[in-house]
């Protein structure tokens, strides 16, 4: 039921995404314009809008998923890919790549897969495994780190491409076109696994021992779901920029509508929809400016997060 | 024979945790694990839940090496009920004791009518169904440890290993969940951690006595809760006082 209406709200999401913007739409136009098709009536909405929305849905529901994922192996609702320095690596390595003129998501994957080998190795606990807490807290460090480096690389690249990569790293949609679109459909086939991810977070929730006594290859599962989702937030994040709050807010938003469960599809809906509403906000405030999403989402993801966790906390001493 | 071990020793990271333990544990019963804090009770447990591999010597469950079988398998024949466990917010009874049939569980299907049974039948075990949709954590402490109980006896294997299940009880729920597990023991293979030398006398087949990570006996109650043994366990004196018509002996340190 609430995954039904989590669905309309997207479309109906949608449907103002495709209509907002310097001129609006309204519903009969973005229909014709959707039927008529690339030529004539429908040239913008197809050149422009479209693409655009089908690459903020895709980033979103990666940010999103990837988002709860992090959050429930390492059991703290803080752990997002963009507080355990994830997003920061991957940004890192796709401004790297796109000044050495290579292709950015293959340097955000560079960055975000580094991250977690580098992670994974420094929380490894000689007796008791991998301990989230030492992730959580190292990944706060790296996250700084690698902001720094990417300042550096902006810095040093001087004009030309620094003003490019300085408005892609708040995160933006400006731009997002059909070839975009075709560097976000490599991210559905990492995606797709983790919808069905769902029994095996649900366990992994219990804590190691019990899982793995349920017959639960821990060290494996967790290794194979980190690395799809640090493949995704990275593959987000070289489509887009770092979208701030979409994947820490969407963990929490998505188990509430979810009565405390893990569900990575309805994370990745809440994710999806968070960055469409932030960049119908973007486009219908204020049109001319073309303010980059990254602003919008953090506007709208912070205030969402702290409520949720308000009452998640009040929940827990009650 | 639940278990039988010969000459296992386990590493933790460099430390050596478990030196050179060999036993046979009966079929069917209660064996009852007990040793100061740190002597290597947790660690022997979850190697003998498959958890930990041993470094040398060989450990078996129903004669098979618990090393050869395969990790559902494992689960389906041995249940463990650690101290780490975690009820996620939220997650009730009923939620909780079904995660108990993970191992029996199809891919990607829905739990079937055996299982939801299963769950049934392990709520009425442990008698929290009339609780089963409430939120665990609005259970009181020893509703919450019968819930987590239920949940390894949904997982229906055999031979069950539980980690300190008398911990942070008032004595009246002590008393009720021992009249439990005695119960579990009558149709199951039930290996647990005890602090308590008085109920271990009264409530165990057999017993493990552990230091250090050797060790110093193993046999029925009435030969390793005694004087000697527990010196050389606990490394102070006890008084093992027989009262007339009572199951075991009181086991109280000497002098208290």
């Amino acid at each position: 039921m609430r995954l039904v209406l989590m669905l309309l709200a997207l479309v109906a999401l949608a449907g103002l995404a495709l209509a907002a913007g310097r001129s609006w739409l309204g519903p009969v136009e973005v229909m014709q314009a959707l039927f008529s098709g690339p030529e004539g009536v429908g040239r913008m909405l197809w050149s422009l809008r479209l693409p655009r929305l089908i690459t903020g849905l895709v980033a979103g529901m990666c940010l999103g998923a990837a988002g709860l994922v992090f959050q429930t192996l390492l059991r703290n609702p803080l752990a997002s890919p963009d507080v355990i320095g994830l997003t920061q690596c991957a940004a890192f390595g796709a401004v790297a790549a796109l000044m050495a003129g290579l292709p950015p998501m293959a340097g955000a994957w560079v960055g975000a897969v580094s991250a977690i080998i580098l992670l994974g190795w420094l929380a490894a606990h000689p007796r008791e495994g991998l301990a989230p807490r030492a992730v959580v807290l190292q990944g706060l460090g790296l996250a700084l780190l690698a902001g720094a480096g990417t300042e550096a690389l902006i810095l040093r690249a001087g004009d030309g491409n620094a003003s490019m990569a300085m408005a892609w790293l708040t995160g933006t949609l400006n731009g997002a076109g059909w070839p975009e679109v075709g560097h976000a459909l490599w991210l559905v086939p990492l995606l797709a696994p983790l919808f069905t991810a769902r029994r095996i977070l649900d366990r992994l929730e219990l804590g190691d021992d019990l899982a793995r006594s349920l017959g639960l290859r821990v060290g494996v599962l967790r290794a194979a779901l980190g690395l799809l989702a640090a493949l995704i937030a990275a593959g987000a994040v070289s489509l887009c920029g770092p979208l701030g709050f979409v994947a820490l807010a969407a963990g929490p938003v998505s188990r509430w509508l979810a009565r405390g469960r893990p569900d990575p599809f309805l994370a990745a809906l809440v994710g999806a929809g968070f960055v469409t509403l932030a960049d119908v906000l973007a486009r219908g405030l204020a049109p001319a400016a073309l303010l980059p999403t990254g602003l919008y989402t953090a506007l709208i993801g912070a205030p969402i997060l702290l409520v949720v966790l308000r009452r998640q906390m009040s929940d827990k001493s009650s | 024979m639940p278990f039988a071990v010969q000459d296992l020793t386990l590493r933790l990271g460099r430390t050596e945790v478990l030196h050179g333990l060999s036993f046979a544990l009966p079929q069917g019963g209660i064996t009852g694990i007990i040793g100061p804090n740190g002597c290597g009770k947790t660690t022997l447990l979850r190697c003998l839940a498959g958890l930990l591999p041993p470094e040398s010597g060989s450990l078996h469950h129903a004669g098979q090496p618990v090393a050869s079988l395969t990790h559902r398998d494992r689960a389906r024949r041995i249940a463990l009920m650690p101290q780490s466990a975690i009820a996620p917010p939220g997650l009730t009874v009923r939620q909780l004791v079904a995660r108990g049939r993970t191992p029996w569980l199809r891919p990607f299907r829905p739990m079937t009518r055996a299982d939801e049974a299963a769950v049934a039948g392990a709520l009425d075990e442990v008698g929290l169904t009339p609780l089963a949709d409430r939120a665990v954590e609005s259970l009181s402490g020893g509703q919450r440890q019968r819930a987590w109980i239920a949940l390894v006896l949904a997982q229906a294997s055999g031979t069950l290993l539980l980690d300190e299940p008398l911990n942070f009880l008032d004595l009246p729920h002590q008393a009720g969940l021992v009249q439990m597990l005695r119960r579990l023991g009558e149709s199951r293979s039930v290996v647990m951690i005890l602090h308590d030398l008085t109920i271990a006398a009264r409530l165990c087949d057999h017993v493990l006595a552990l230091r250090d990570g050797r060790l110093v006996a193993s046999g029925p109650p009435s030969d390793v809760l005694a004087d000697g043994p527990l010196r050389e366990t606990f490394g102070i004196g006890f008084d093992c006082l027989h009262l007339p018509g009572s199951g075991g002996p009181v086991v109280l340190p000497a002098g208290l």
